[in-house]
């Protein structure tokens, strides 16, 4: 197993120092960053000297080197803000990190327990009522839902906050975790249904009604852990996907996350911060996907990772 | 099959317990934001809100209940902020936000009054100018304490503003850039480190010797930049491990006591303020980037004061008159036209046809509805310009009428320009920064110039690509604005107009008149205000006649503020809530 997470973690170097030298190419298509930096109207020399604070005067392979230097030993700092680049992300991914794990936690609870029931009662009111649900629930865009969810429950209510966001306050992040567990709720509901329809089917389901198991027990017991890998799956992906796409909710809700402050450092030219933010992204994805191949082997033997 | 719903079981619950746990990370000890409103005044608000929303009518309830005071005892003043500010290092400030946030923690020598007039601030009196050797000795108020207790002197107005001409340090070196010795000290990349203009000449005096005379130099120094830290400041918190911008000593109303990043400011009371203690206890920062947000949030009593959203200004002129102020601004919104042309590899040409045909010009400004602009697109917060110069600035001229609308001059003057109905001129480029405002003026001005047979075709860029294409390849057109960074007649005219300034440094369409350029020089360096006053005239007249603009409207800034907020109408300046506009002191403002 550790050789196993080992080799699959070296293999994904080149996936960063690729994300690195295309970021690099496109900052440098992407024109001069002092121009915003030294604010309207300042002279040529006070932008020579932010270019020469930051390498911006060197040849580019040497602006390459010290971004690539800045990123390994944590010390690359934000054009535009007075601080490291590393500070800056892990602020905004521990806010994204909380509303994505809220959204998975929510969508896997109520996804699973509707497909469960859905594929108990098949073409029953509870299977189209959380089929209606999860027709709506894909289809809604997030951020309008957050909006009217807010002018409901903030504006009207006043039960919650208007947006915003403080450590320590979990009101804060109802709506947003909310709005963005929907869609993946919706999918697991019916991507667990749908895999548990066919594993009833099966042959093994069968001998277990034989020997006795009620339909219930039989589901649980047997249909549902070989039903559990399509959905790992999902949930894997959808959690790396919801850290990445939290930026509309991120900015209807006024949340600080990360989504947020890789706009704006695009919108500011910040190139460290947006390098750290894409290799951020990047990390998450290898590391999600590495998880859930993980979890294939615990779940289901028959795909157990030689050693 | 145990082992599996184990696993399951095990990863929902770190799932839900990292959640959870990972939120509750610190608990405040007092309320931040302030109380919350009584809670009948807060339903009363609400309902209104939400039939307001409902209706879309005017809500008189909301406008009484406002009235009946909204103080709560707190001694809070709350802000929004639209970005985290980048920087409190009053030395690495150039935007808008840290500037607002820095000017509560920090003072600077002079400052501006309410009519935007120069009076001292850390200094006793304003300085005379010494015509002799060029030099200004600034005396300075004595008791003044920083936040760190220690006394104020001119050791620590020298240091300071060595430490705005650092090159290492400084992004703002232009501000002292009329200092003796400034320019060595700026070229010579840190080698050089001090700058002889500036001297000490006992603990209470400070002098400034400058090039020559400069009649702005007062008013550059009225930023932020230039504001007064204790010496040695810096190199303290280097020692520390932070920078000046997380530790920052002013001698400001109000010190920084807590700055979570992308989240909130809290600024405590500075007892020792020289000016006396300040009412207010606290100031807080929430940064909220949405707009209707702020409004929301404000009109549920959580911010003192607020900005308008786009879209939203007839609505809350309707049912909140009472909330709202306003303040001029020294912004004026123009078309520019491209005179010269940017030649690949480097060098300049006239830029055809436009920069070469000033009849063309003349009928470019005459064909747009600026009325329409005005009343329609921004819903009144705006005014139809008439001259560069905005109405509150230095040698405004009132009498100066501008090009008006009046399409039938517009299509004569296009024909005597040797385009008939616009034949034969081939399609125009229109080139616009991306926002909602500027996208609507864009869409007008389009339909006003086809109307007198004008092809042209209209493009949006973000900002720092827009800035980038008018430097390196300035289109025919563009729609621009530009704030005056203080109430002097030069940081428009001679930034805007004068040969030297162009492209970047703010000629962008890069209009060129000897003429103009000798009124704009003279002015430049008299220290005779009144003939100061006529040489802009003369030359604004002449820039409008040959109009390199199309000078459209001049914004005014309207803010909403809570009731019980007192002494500060005047005090919140548009700096307080988005353009910067000088130093104000917010240590006087009241609850009531």
């Amino acid at each position: 197993m550790a050789s196993f997470v080992l080799r699959r973690l070296l293999q994904a170097l080149p996936v960063f120092a690729g994300i690195l030298l295309i970021c690099f190419l496109l900052f440098k298509l992407s024109g001069d960053p002092t121009r915003l930096l030294a604010g309207e109207r300042a002279p040529e020399y006070v932008r020579e000297s932010i270019r020469h604070k930051f390498h911006l005067d060197e040849p580019w392979y040497r602006q390459l080197g010290f971004f690539a230097s800045g990123m390994v030993n944590g010390e690359l700092r934000s054009y535009r803000h007075d601080r490291p680049v590393v500070e800056m992300i892990l602020e905004g991914a521990a806010v994204t990190l909380r509303l994505a794990l809220g959204a998975i936690v929510i969508a896997v609870a109520f996804g699973l327990l509707a497909g469960l029931l859905s594929a108990y009662r098949p073409h029953s009111w509870i299977d189209y009522l959380s089929a209606a649900g999860s027709s709506v629930g894909v289809s809604v865009p997030a951020f309008w839902l957050a909006m009217l969810l807010t002018l409901l429950f903030s504006v009207h209510l006043g039960w919650l906050p208007i947006g915003g966001y403080r450590p320590g306050h979990l009101e804060y992040l109802v709506i947003p975790v909310a709005t963005l567990g929907l869609i993946s709720m919706a999918l697991i509901a019916r991507l667990s249904r749908n895999c548990l329809m066919e594993a009833m089917t099966q042959d093994y389901v069968r001998t277990a009604r034989a020997k006795g198991l009620g339909g219930f027990q039989a589901l649980v017991g047997h249909a549902f852990p070989n039903a559990l890998v399509p959905v790992v799956t999902v949930i894997g992906t959808n959690l790396a996907g919801l850290m990445t796409g939290a930026v509309l909710t991120e900015t209807t809700c006024s949340l600080p996350g990360l989504g947020r402050i890789i706009f704006q450092a695009i919108s500011e030219r910040d190139h460290p911060v947006i390098l750290g933010g894409c290799l951020f992204f990047a990390f998450v994805f290898v590391f999600v996907n590495l998880c859930v191949d993980i979890l294939y082997g615990l779940l289901d033997p028959r795909i157990r990772h030689h050693e | 099959m145990n082992r599996i719903m184990a696993v399951l079981a095990v990863l929902v619950a770190a799932g839900a317990a990292f959640f959870l746990l990972s939120s509750g990370g610190k608990t405040e000890s007092e309320a931040p934001g302030g109380p919350p409103l009584p809670a009948e005044v807060q339903k009363a608000e609400l309902e209104a809100i939400a039939k307001s929303r409902a209706s879309g009518q005017a809500v008189a309830v909301a406008a009484a209940v406002n009235l009946k005071s909204t103080w709560t005892g707190s001694r809070i003043f709350r802000f929004a902020l639209e970005t985290n500010p980048p920087t409190l290092d009053p030395v690495k400030i150039t935007d808008v936000t840290s500037h607002g946030v820095a000017s509560k923690i920090f003072n600077t020598l002079v400052r501006y009054d309410t009519k935007m007039e120069l009076i001292p601030d850390l200094a006793e009196a304003l300085p005379e100018w010494n015509a002799a050797d060029n030099s200004y000795t600034f005396k300075l108020r004595k008791g003044v304490t920083f936040h760190d207790g220690s006394p104020m002197t001119a050791q620590d107005v020298k240091y300071s503003w060595e430490r705005l001409l650092d090159p290492a340090e400084s992004k703002r070196m232009q501000i002292l850039a009329a200092v003796k010795g400034a320019n060595a000290k700026i070229e010579g990349k840190g080698d050089v480190k001090e700058a002889e203009g500036l001297q000490v000449v006992d603990d209470h005096t400070f002098k400034v010797v400058l090039t020559g005379p400069s009649p702005t130099f007062l008013h550059e120094i009225i930023m932020v930049n230039a504001a007064v830290v204790p010496k040695g400041s810096a190199e303290k918190a280097t020692a520390a491990g932070q920078t000046f911008s997380q530790m920052p000593v002013g001698t400001g109303p109000f010190k920084l006591v807590d700055w979570q990043p992308n989240q909130r400011l809290e600024m405590a009371r500075h007892d020792a303020y020289f000016r006396g203690k300040p009412f207010l206890e606290k100031v807080t920062f929430e940064i909220v980037p949405k707009p209707q947000m702020r409004l929301d949030k404000f009109l549920a009593g959580e911010f003192e004061v607020c900005d308008i959203p786009f879209g939203q200004f007839k609505a809350m002129q309707k049912e909140h008159p009472d909330l709202l102020r306003q303040n001029p601004t020294f912004r004026t919104n123009y078309l520019g036209i491209s005179i010269h042309s940017v030649k690949e590899g480097g060098g300049s040409a006239p830029a055809e046809p436009l920069g070469t045909n000033v009849k063309l010009r003349q009928a470019i400004n005459c064909a747009i509805d600026r009325d329409n602009i005005c009343n329609n697109i921004l819903e009144g917060r705006s005014k139809p310009a008439n001259s560069i110069l905005p109405p509150a600035m230095l040698a405004h001229d009132p009498n100066l009428r501008g090009w008006t609308y009046d399409p039938k001059k517009a299509k004569a003057l296009l024909a005597e320009a040797g385009f008939p109905e616009g034949k034969g001129l081939r399609k125009l480029e229109f080139f616009y920064r991306q926002d909602p405002d500027a996208q609507k003026i864009a869409v007008a001005i389009q339909a006003d110039l086809q109307a007198i047979g004008l092809d042209v075709d209209i493009r949006a860029l973000d900002w720092a690509a827009f800035l980038d294409r008018l430097d390196k390849n300035p289109p025919d057109m563009f729609y621009l604005g530009w704030v005056a960074d203080y109430n002097d007649p030069d940081n428009f005219l001679y930034w805007l107009f004068h040969t030297k300034q162009w492209g970047d440094p703010g000629n962008h369409t890069r209009y060129s008149n000897p003429q103009v350029d000798g009124l704009l020089d003279k002015a430049h360096v008299s220290m005779d205000r009144d003939e100061r006053v006529k040489l802009y005239q003369q030359a604004e007249r002449k820039i409008l006649e040959e109009a390199p603009w199309c000078v459209l409207e001049t914004r005014v800034n309207y803010i909403l503020v809570q009731p019980h907020v007192k002494n500060a109408q005047e005090q919140l300046t548009n700096m307080d809530v988005g353009w910067l506009m000088g130093s104000v002191d917010f240590g006087t403002v009241e609850f009531k």
